[in-house]
């Protein structure tokens, strides 16, 4: 068979023009019979979709040519950040800059040689463990400024998630959060994990499109049709 | 009777299903799902592995004295560096699979959260047995791997070629019998009516 490599994609190149994650509930058949009823069959699990319409510059044009050539056309699959302004605004939050600039450092607050650190990647933690199918999770916020809104995109292991409910509790401990997930959890996970709010998803791409095809302005706009891998 | 798990309304207005192949060979029990992706765990905890590259033909029924066949074929694309797949369903040889069974399950679900925590097992609706790999390749690099099953009643679609006489009938029971000796030859029997 043939290997299909994981292409990362950096959350700096997906410079987005527009943002149309979705949920593919894979159902068939709804239309109306002559009796007037309706029934709508689903025979697979559902998975993401989404247009990713790019806007790149000379140099990150160079850089998505590299990230394209690798995942070989359809063979590879995409590791996408699930970039949503309005769901997380990576820019705000109680971080300094030169830590979502730079990354964050070693506990010895040094960074590697290239002068970055790891990748600023804010997160909440999992209270109670989860397992797959379950809708509901109790969530402790880490102190990132991020707040936990119905709509924004959270992720773990790469398998996204979006809020559609949130509910201020309190423990023992301290103040919780009671979330329910669509569309469900595809994984177990284990209490006390790193739940990521910004989101990343394993897809891959439906066609040929993605081409960073530049004239003289020297921008390209290339659209990337993708949908979930599910097979892991 | 229902084949259907009870609370399951198979006319609701949305309905949930899965179709799954499991096919039995001497490394194990293999489960797949035709057709689709993704990966599924069913409640006894098989995993079934689906495929858009595996697909599979009409499943019939045994009626009006046809037998059912049919076939579950895997389409794909050779690596050139890859082992070559062919090759290796060769070396499993022909009786990897024949005479094994191949059962069809069908997996209702009441919820689409069910798809990662099924609450019923999978329904058995069809039981046949495989009796052959075949290998196609069209053009360079596409081939086809197929298996194709029959009913387990496929003797039965020609007559039984045993005739009303001694031998076949003590062939037929297992024992030397001469009850047919005496079988009447001729019904054609002269009855006097008067006198």
């Amino acid at each position: 068979m043939v290997e299909r490599p994981i292409v990362t994609v950096p959350r700096s190149l997906m410079r987005v023009t527009a943002v149309d994650w979705d949920i593919d509930w894979r159902e068939k058949g709804a239309r109306e019979a002559t009796d007037g009823s309706m029934q709508t069959v689903i025979a697979a699990a559902p998975r993401w979709v989404g247009t990713v319409p790019l806007r790149l510059t000379p140099e990150t044009i160079l850089a998505w040519r590299a990230i394209r050539d690798e995942a070989r056309g359809r063979t590879g699959l995409y590791r996408l950040p699930l970039v949503d302004p309005l769901g997380i605004n990576l820019a705000a939050g109680h971080i300094p800059a030169a830590l979502r600039n730079l990354g964050v450092p070693f506990s010895t607050d040094e960074r590697f040689l290239t002068g970055q650190g790891f990748s600023y990647l804010p997160a909440v933690e999992l209270v109670a463990a989860a397992a797959p199918g379950d809708r509901v999770l109790i969530l402790r916020d880490l102190g990132f400024g991020h707040p936990l809104r119905v709509g924004m995109f959270l992720s773990h292991n790469d398998w996204p998630i979006r809020i559609t409910s949130r509910t201020e509790i309190e423990d023992d401990d301290g103040p919780l959060v009671e979330v329910t997930v669509a569309p469900f959890l595809r994984n177990a996970i284990p209490a006390g994990a790193l739940i990521e709010m910004a989101a990343t998803g394993i897809f891959e791409v439906t066609d040929g499109s993605g081409n960073p095809a530049y004239d003289l302005s020297r921008i390209s706009t290339p659209t990337l049709n993708v949908q979930e891998w599910l097979n892991r | 009777m229902s084949i259907f798990p009870e609370e399951f309304d198979p006319r609701a207005d949305v309905v949930i299903v899965l179709s799954l192949v499991l096919v039995d060979t001497p490394d194990g029990a293999f489960g797949f799902m035709p057709g689709i992706e993704g990966r599924f765990v069913d409640t006894t905890g098989r995993i079934w592995w689906g495929s858009q590259l595996i697909s599979v033909g009409d499943l019939q029924f045994a009626l009006n004295g046809s037998a059912p066949t049919g076939n579950l074929s895997l389409s794909f694309f050779q690596d050139p560096d890859a082992p070559n797949l062919v090759a290796e369903v060769r070396a499993l040889g022909a009786d990897y699979v024949a005479g094994r069974e191949i059962i069809f399950f069908e997996q209702y679900l009441n919820d689409h959260a069910e798809f990662y925590a099924p609450l019923w097992g999978p329904t058995e609706i069809l039981r046949r047995r495989m009796r052959k790999v075949t290998v196609s390749a069209e053009g360079p690099q596409q081939r086809e791997i197929s298996v194709s099953f029959e009913g387990p009643f496929e003797n039965r679609r020609t007559a039984r070629r045993r005739v009303y006489n001694s031998e076949d009938h003590s062939a037929l029971v297992g024992a030397s019998n001469p009850s047919l000796n005496f079988i009447p030859r001729d019904v054609n029997f002269k009855e006097k009516l008067f006198g």
